[in-house]
């Protein structure tokens, strides 16, 4: 009998691990020696050990249905991804310069609208994309920086080329998982590590707290963070309270902070009153103060985006970011690079049309068969159409829709993702894959290493997200 | 440290102590009923008064049984008696506060909480029952050993002891009260025939090794009331909790009020001598400590767990 890893069927697709005619990659050579070691009931006996440690450890999320929340132990696969540090390296400096860009446009939005001004951007497209907060008009956040956490989503095609499919810069989530998939993979693989350098990933907790002290608005002494999760059943729960561990801040909900008549923010502690200096929110920012945006909110504070208007707490991400989370914004982030930096992006985005302008949409109505086509505010792969998977009947929906509110949609074409050998039935199979690296700014701008892969758990799926059947697997930027 | 959070620690520690002095209880007991003759006939329902859950388990069972009445105490995870319910309640408690906890503290409540939901069911049959218990115990020595080596000695700690101690004095009150109510019902005179119930009462509170070294081996009734209510040494007796508590109370600088209280019944206690009581008085006086243990409760609750924006 075949051990696994001489079982496992190259694909047409560019395969993580494997090159075209079936042999590991340079990088994956000594991980491909180590998994031919590994018949299917041992390497079996390691995804076991693999999901008892997460129940153990209580890695979870939660997926709301009609019966109630159920909470889900974390699905992980144990065959790492692994990256070559120079070709991350690539990767990382684009991304680092995209934040840099989106960033500047959002300052430049709510401030200048020199972009605007140079017909660059369409002005009309800002202000209608739904992210777009007059409330902000004016405001300089410390460092001119509004998005501090930017979650990235990247594929591959191919050719093996990265490609940005989204930037995420509301409240992404997903960075505890990219953590404890590391801790799982060196208690129940060890031996992997005896072979590579890899780049650690547990210092984000760290970055991320130096990110925020780096905005805060009292400089004397250590300033006071705070986490500020919408509570305990929100389905991100495991991460905020992931995060407030491992910055040593306070995990709050809404109803911990009010506002005094001096515009400051308190936490309610047992002693009384504390002044609050950072806020990491985690609650969407509708919902973050209802004297200014939904009324009904009751995760926020009122009065907090008086306090955060003069400047007596920073908020992160700062409210009026997710108006370059658009997916129409999206296409003109080349240029944003272009504008504002006088730089040539170092990484692409997957060529997109805008169904706002007349001939793109005429040929996104002419091929929507080959094209995945997506509202430009939505996120969580909600709402779209992927076009060689839908029934004609979805066809002309969609069509219906487009025609109805072209602004609303965009279309790209559909990617030949990348894939990985990932433990399945009867040995390893090649499944879709995505990226989300982490991007932090404030003082500084950092890129994680490598981030969180991902994976459709399903033959042939490009569906990834962990509520709809995905999984995820630990990555590796290796020397 | 946030109100909520100062409550959800409290609960927590009063979680985890009950969940423990059940298990005790219940190691305790089952080893009396294997030791009573079969002519007698074992009762178990005794158990089930203790935690005053006699109306939760007759909505539920018919007879008390050996089976029923432990499966009522360890797995039957709708009523607040039982060692499931308490262990789902830590849990939920540390998921809540995880960033004020130690980080393995989280990876033991869940392990422990793995334990109890697959091991559990088995521990109703008596060849399984004491494993279960003894790696229950030892789970939750294992957490509160962690919380004591590495929490700061801050608002963290003071909470969880508070609730630690409530929740423990309140446990020792209803075990010995339960020796109180079995003399009572077959007399004073007939105590010295039944020796092992006071061995095995001064197990259920861990207290036989401590017992034996400051008073001897030889139990007698008076002395056992006298060490488990008012020893101030014994970190399981009364008086213990109460100082404990008087001592939280005052690193967070609770109101007089408060103090007052906690030292009223402290000052009982010292006084306390056995002797000088009979039963139905000795019954009385637990059942007082009881109602200062639920007025202590709820100034805790008001003076630190509601919402204050002063």
């Amino acid at each position: 009998m075949k051990n696994l890893w001489d079982r496992y069927a190259v694909t047409d697709f560019y395969d993580e691990l494997t090159t075209a005619t079936g042999s590991p990659r340079r990088a994956a050579r000594k991980l491909v020696s180590r998994l031919r070691r590994f018949s299917l009931p041992e390497i079996r006996a390691r995804q076991a050990a693999a999901e008892l440690s997460i129940r153990e450890m209580g890695i979870s999320f939660t997926v709301y249905s009609q019966a109630g929340n159920i909470d889900r132990a974390w699905p992980f696969d144990i065959i790492p991804r692994v990256i070559p540090a120079k070709e991350w390296e690539k990767v990382s400096a684009g991304l680092s310069q995209r934040m840099r860009a989106l960033n500047a446009f959002i300052h430049d939005v709510y401030n200048e609208k020199g972009i605007l001004e140079a017909g660059i951007v369409p002005e009309a497209l800002v202000v209608k994309s739904g992210g777009y907060r007059p409330e902000c008009e004016g405001m300089e956040p410390a460092h001119d920086t509004w998005a501090h956490i930017c979650g990235t989503d990247l594929v591959r095609d191919a050719d093996g080329t990265f490609y940005v499919l989204e930037d995420n810069l509301r409240i992404p989530s997903g960075v505890s998982y990219m953590v404890e998939n590391r801790q799982i993979t060196k208690r129940v693989l060890p031996e992997l590590f005896l072979d590579y350098s890899i780049h650690p990933v547990d210092d984000y907790p760290t970055m991320l707290y130096s990110t925020l002290e780096s905005i805060s608005p009292n400089r004397s002494g250590r300033p006071c963070v705070v986490v500020l999760t919408p509570g305990i059943y929100n389905s991100a729960y495991f991460e905020h309270a992931f995060l407030a561990q491992g910055m040593g801040a306070e995990l709050v909900e809404g109803p911990d902070l009010y506002v005094d008549e001096k515009d400051r923010v308190f936490m309610r502690t047992v002693d009384g009153p504390r002044q609050v200096d950072v806020i990491y929110r985690r609650v969407d920012e509708l919902f973050l103060d209802p004297e200014v945006f939904r009324k009904d909110s009751v995760l926020g504070v009122p009065g907090l985006m008086r306090a955060w208007r003069n400047g007596n707490v920073a908020i992160a991400n700062a409210p009026g970011s997710g108006v370059a989370d658009n997916k129409a914004i999206y296409a003109y982030v080349p240029d944003m690079v272009r504008f504002y930096l006088d730089e040539e992006p170092l990484i692409d985005n997957v060529h997109t049309y805008l169904c706002s302008r007349k001939e793109e949409r005429e040929y996104v109505l002419d091929h929507l068969s080959e094209l995945v086509v997506k509202p430009t505010n939505e996120s969580g792969g909600y709402g779209l159409m992927v076009g060689p998977k839908a029934t004609p009947a979805e066809h002309r929906k969609f069509a219906r829709l487009i025609r109805k509110d072209p602004n609303n949609y965009i279309a790209q074409p559909t990617l030949a993702l990348s894939t990985a050998p990932t433990l399945c039935e009867d040995g390893l199979g090649a499944r879709h894959l995505d990226l989300r690296p982490f991007v932090l700014q404030g003082a500084g701008n950092w890129v994680t290493p490598g981030g969180l892969t991902r994976v459709a758990l399903k033959e042939g799926s490009l569906v990834v997200n962990s509520s709809q059947g995905g999984g995820s697997k630990d990555t590796w930027v290796v020397d | 440290m946030l109100s909520r959070v100062a409550e959800r620690l409290y609960w927590m520690a009063r979680y985890l102590e009950r969940a423990e002095d059940t298990a005790r209880l219940v190691r305790a007991y089952s080893h009396l009923m294997f030791d009573i003759p079969r002519s007698v006939g074992a009762d178990w329902s005794v158990l089930v008064e203790i935690l005053d859950a006699e109306d939760a388990f007759q909505q539920r069972y018919k007879n008390p049984t050996e089976r029923n009445t432990v499966k009522f105490l360890l797995v039957d995870g709708d009523s607040p008696s039982s060692i499931s319910h308490s262990i789902a309640w830590a849990r939920e408690n540390v998921r809540t506060t995880r960033d004020v906890l130690p980080g393995p503290t989280w990876e033991l409540m869940n392990e422990l909480g793995l334990l109890v939901e697959d091991r559990a069911m088995y521990a109703v049959k008596r060849e399984h029952r004491f494993e279960f218990l003894e790696s229950l115990i030892a789970k939750i020595q294992q957490l509160n050993g962690l919380i004591a080596s590495t929490v700061l000695r801050d608002h963290s700690l003071w909470f969880l002891q508070l609730g630690q101690m409530i929740e423990r004095a309140d446990m020792t009150s209803r075990v010995i009260d339960v020796g109180d109510a079995v003399i009572i019902e077959r007399g004073r005179e007939q105590l010295t025939e039944i020796p092992t119930l006071w061995a095995n009462l001064l197990t259920s509170l861990s207290a036989t090794s401590a017992y034996r070294r400051k008073i001897g081996p030889t139990l007698e009734a008076n002395q056992v009331f006298d060490f488990i209510l008012s020893d101030a040494q014994f970190p399981r007796s009364m008086l213990y909790c109460f100082n404990q508590i008087e001592e939280m109370v005052g690193h967070l600088r609770g109101p007089a009020g408060l103090m007052r209280l906690t030292r009223a019944s402290a000052t009982k206690l010292v006084r306390f001598e056995a002797e000088e009581f009979d039963l139905p008085q000795l019954h009385q006086f637990i059942l007082d400590l009881q109602e200062d243990i639920a007025e202590i409760n709820d100034a805790i609750v008001d003076t630190w767990f509601v919402a204050r924006s002063d």
